[in-house]
């Protein structure tokens, strides 16, 4: 993940490695960026970062033996003066920070009133589906405004009232995307307490107001080991499906939309997760037990409280390869497989199984990066549509993107997402997806806290889905702090 | 940081994607309809294109309208009745020549203008009257689809008023000649007017097949077979008439119509207009109601309640099967003519008075197809399907908007008085369970109308109505009244019985 230009993930203790010299410029740094260092923002799902440095080389060796004494007696006295200062630091800063952002953005839908499907009248195209009340084909989420994949318009469809809360109509227009709040807390040396809040403003109805807020993080880190590589986390938590959801917040993510595939991936999930980082950082590993998928709580499947007594098991392996001097340094190349398996989503029991395997890529480098993950999952669906629990079969489908920072100021974003998906309610309803989204964008840095971005999403539908008109554009101006 | 120049220029260009993507947004719409949603309206548009013909009566050029015009004749008059065996609406029992085809089909969009949700001939039917405009676009004759086109539905129908050989001597007697110009390859028998006095005489003054090959011999059976081959003839014949004149029923240039072929956005209202999304949308109704005559011409059941009794009676009615029941009827008749093609009492497509057999034999094996897909329980002696699964079980067809709002009652039961009332029996998922035979099709499921978007979707069901078959003769005198009553002047009353 890139944010702002810079790799947000970088093992911390590859510093400590880089031998006395590298360590004593480190020391004589951090002394001096301390106060930044006490400021800086949290990476939810990771442990706060070591701050970028240059590496110290064999040229800035001090070349005289007559000047070692001097110079062990000012490393000395920088040492106690770090001691002093950190010290000091640690009685100054508060256990409790808080980040956050605004997202303001514009928008506008281009094709089909801003609605990403179109209904299968009479079932002229697929008459196979004709045992179903409705058939809708192309994809409800794809025409997404912001970070938080809300579309453009959900449209008007028969049999079922939906909270559209875009609901653009198919005009473009301004919106607030977001306004989140994170809380952070430092319990202890080990424990942290995380949440994360999101304000929405929406249009109100009937002297109502539409806004709502959203708890998406509400979670404890213990870190039950003194190296720090090996987290217990409870709560509502970000799930460990794959890579997106790592960049789920518009504050986190190099572009402005999700994927096709996010619904899936990106959702919080209730219950306790344990992450360790192996070997030297080469393996990582993570499993979880959750009321639910790590779908999206908007999606049809995401069910935030259990009906049902069955848990869902999560796990990821992951390869963390630092390829190193590839291109530049610190680049990392890092392959992970992801699985999930239990009762499906708002079934009352647990006869029904609810899966999603997947596997992930990615290419991490200061300035640039690719991304790519895949995924297949099912899930069987109650036959009466009253019980609310939709049926998936998902065919193999992922995205690949390239981010890339080309100057400190400006980067640009390239996707390619395809989305496989047959989703069924009962024999109410059943949505029929086969869509190809390319994603172009490009993002401007104004500073660290001001970050502009605007995308271009153009849908295109395929294996006999008539192709239909259904793109859209956005903007989002990301203030955070 | 930025300086104030380049911020400026940043933002122009801002603003020209804005302006850009804002223009885009709108590009393909029509009368703000998406691109989709107008491909989905154009299918709608009424009566686009010709009426399709009917392969089973292509044999007489239209040109003259001979037989549309002798149809047209015959539907108005009322002296062919036979006595009213019912008191009811059409009179009192033992009143003759008070019914006639326009009797169930009076109004200006030809349905029965009489309250009530069934019409009565010379005895009550057991279904509501529906129109009868914009037929020719329909696959089925009648709710059930019982008839395979108009052609075998016309030689029954005049049944509501008289039997097959009093229908014969009718028309001997008051359209012989128009009668024989129309058809000059099958002219009337000569003995059909003589009175059954006559030495020479064959034919009895009413009656008609049996109704089972298991009942005793009748009238019409006693018959030589040349006599009871003229009768069938004749109702052949009438059936031509009775296809070629309803086709000329048709009612254009409704609101709608000139909306979708003109691009007359004006001709409807911003409230119609919303109608028209949602039936297209929230409402979905073109799910089956789409074509020129928004109709798919296929069955469903849609939940709508039967008629218990007949009206003012303990007569009771038995549940109405729809397609289901009809089905039997037509592998009756398939068999039938499987066995002997030249069957003389077989009036469809594929019978021997058919223009086009072989489609007509294709047509019902289709429906020997449906009937092995579909049956759930057989008579073990008969082999006749008594139980078809939910997609036969309780359908009908799918009934024509076109003229919607002045076709009161609605559904085959005639049981819904007003449109709105329509509108919400859909909108709740169809009538009461229990109320009707069957399951009710997946495509009927609650649809979630608010009160205002169901006034809308009745807004715009209104524009469907087209200009009446009066209305146009009205509007051009130059041309033919197909509406006007062209009967011939009544016969003198019958002679009373001699004391």
């Amino acid at each position: 993940m890139i944010a702002n230009g810079k790799p947000a993930r970088r093992p911390p203790t590859r510093y400590l490695e880089r031998g006395k010299r590298a360590w004593q410029v480190l020391a004589a740094v951090s002394l001096l960026a301390s106060p930044a260092l006490a400021a800086r923002a949290f990476a939810q799902d990771e442990k706060p970062e070591a701050p970028s440095l240059p590496e110290a080389t064999d040229d800035q060796a001090p070349p005289a033996t007559d000047q070692f004494a001097t110079m062990e007696q000012e490393i000395a006295e920088l040492k106690e003066r770090m001691a002093q200062s950190e010290q000091e630091r640690l009685k100054s800063v508060s256990a409790l920070s808080f980040n956050g952002y605004v997202d303001f953005g514009y928008f506008a839908p281009i094709g089909n009133g801003g609605v990403g499907w179109i209904r299968d009248a009479g079932n002229v195209v697929f008459p196979q589906y004709k045992s179903y009340s409705w058939t809708f084909l192309g994809d409800l989420l794809a025409t997404p405004v912001n970070s938080r994949d809300e579309v453009a318009s959900l449209g008007n469809a028969p049999g079922i009232t939906r909270f559209d809360s875009i609901n653009s109509s198919g005009a473009g227009g301004f919106v607030v995307n977001e306004i989140n709040l994170r809380p952070r807390y430092q319990l202890s040396d080990n424990a942290i307490m995380r949440a994360s809040v999101n304000f929405i403003p929406r249009t109100g109805s009937d002297f109502a107001l539409g806004d709502f807020i959203e708890a998406d993080l509400a979670e404890l880190e213990y870190l039950p080991t003194k190296d720090g590589k090996t987290s217990i986390f409870i709560g509502k938590m970000m799930p460990i499906f794959g890579i997106e959801y790592k960049e789920r917040k518009s504050d986190q993510r190099f572009g402005i939309t999700p994927s096709l595939i996010d619904r899936y991936t990106t959702g919080s999930q209730l219950g306790v997760k344990v992450r360790s980082k192996l070997l030297d950082d080469w393996l990582i590993l993570a499993g979880a037990v959750t009321n639910g998928s790590s779908t999206t709580e908007q999606f049809h499947f995401y069910s935030e409280i259990d009906q049902n007594w069955g848990k869902t098991l999560n796990g990821r392996a992951a390869i963390s390869i630092p390829v190193g001097h590839l291109f530049r340094n610190d680049d990392k190349l890092e392959i992970g497989v992801s699985g999930e398996w239990g009762p499906q989503d708002r079934a009352t029991d647990n006869a029904g199984k609810m899966w999603f395997a997947g596997l992930d890529l990615q290419y991490l480098n200061a300035n640039f990066s690719f991304k790519a993950q895949l995924i297949k999952g099912g899930s069987p669906g109650e036959p009466d549509a009253a019980q609310g629990v939709y049926g998936l079969q998902l065919h193999p489908s992922g995205y690949a993107e390239v981010d890339w920072q080309v100057l400190p100021q400006f980067g640009f974003i390239l996707r390619s997402a395809l989305r496989d998906a047959i989703v069924t309610l009962g024999t109410d309803r059943i949505y029929i997806t086969k869509e190809i989204q390319y994603t172009v964008g490009a993002r401007v840095v104004f500073n660290p806290h001001i970050v502009a971005k605007v995308e271009y999403l153009h849908n295109q539908e395929y294996g006999g889905i008539p192709s239909f008109l259904d793109d859209i554009f956005t903007s989002s101006l990301v203030l955070a702090f | 940081m930025l300086n104030e120049k380049r911020f400026g220029s940043r933002f122009q260009v801002g603003l020209l994607v804005v302006a850009a993507s804002s223009a885009l947004a709108a590009c393909g719409e029509v009368d703000g309809f998406t691109p989709d949603q107008w491909n989905q309206i154009k299918k709608m548009e009424p009566l686009a294109g010709d009426p399709p013909p009917n392969p089973f009566n292509n044999r007489y050029d239209d040109a003259n309208d001979t037989l549309a015009k002798l149809g047209q004749m015959l539907f108005f008059d009322k002296d062919v009745a036979e006595a009213i065996k019912v008191a009811g609406p059409s009179g009192n029992i033992g009143d003759i020549r008070k019914v006639a085809c326009v009797t169930c089909h009076s109004t200006a969009y030809f349905i029965d203008a009489r309250p009530g949700p069934i019409s009565e001939g010379i005895s009550y039917l057991t279904t509501n009257t529906g129109d009868m405009v914009n037929l020719a676009w329909y696959d089925w004759t009648l709710s059930t689809g019982r008839f395979d086109g108009l052609v075998e539905h016309g030689t029954t129908v005049w049944g509501t008023s008289a039997t097959p050989i009093a229908q014969a001597r009718f028309i001997y007697t008051k359209y012989l000649a128009e009668y024989n110009a129309a058809f000059p390859d099958t002219p009337l028998d000569s003995r059909l007017g003589l009175p059954t006095t006559d030495p020479s005489s064959v034919y009895p003054l009413t009656g008609g097949p049996k109704s089972s090959a298991s009942a005793p011999d009748g009238p019409f059976e006693m018959m030589p077979q040349d006599a009871q081959d003229n009768i069938s003839q004749i109702r052949a014949n009438l059936g031509r008439l009775f296809d070629k004149y309803p086709r000329k029923l048709l009612t254009p240039e409704s609101p709608f119509q000139k909306y979708v072929r003109d691009r007359d956005f004006s001709q409807l209202s911003p409230t119609a207009k919303l109608g028209l999304g949602l039936f297209i949308g929230k409402a979905a109704c073109n799910e089956c109601h789409t074509g020129p005559t928004l109709t798919d011409n296929q069955f469903h059941n849609v939940g709508a309640p039967d008629l218990d009794f007949i009206p003012n009676t303990t007569t009771a009615i038995t549940p109405n099967r729809g397609r289901a029941g009809a089905m039997q009827a037509i592998l009756t008749n398939l068999a039938t003519v499987q066995a002997n093609p030249d069957a003389p009492l077989i009036f469809n497509g594929a019978g021997k008075y058919s223009d086009n057999p072989t489609l007509g034999l294709q047509r019902l094996l289709d429906v020997q197809t449906e009937d092995q897909q579909h049956c759930v329980t057989r008579d073990p002696k008969s082999n006749a399907c008594t139980l078809y699964d939910e997609t036969l079980e309780g359908a009908f067809r799918t009934m024509s908007l076109l003229n919607v709002a002045q076709t009161a009652p609605y559904f085959h039961s005639g049981t819904v008085t007003s449109l709105e009332d329509v509108v919400r029996q859909y909108n709740a998922g169809g009538g009461p369970p229990g109320s009707y035979v069957g399951t009710v099709s997946p495509k009927i499921r609650p649809l979630l109308l608010t009160d205002t978007e169901i006034a809308e979707l009745v807004e715009f069901l209104g524009t469907l109505t087209g200009v009446s078959p009066a209305d146009q003769a009205a509007a051009d005198p130059s041309s033919w009244n197909w509406a006007a009553n062209t009967a011939k002047p009544p016969l003198p009353p019958p002679t009373p019985p001699s004391p």
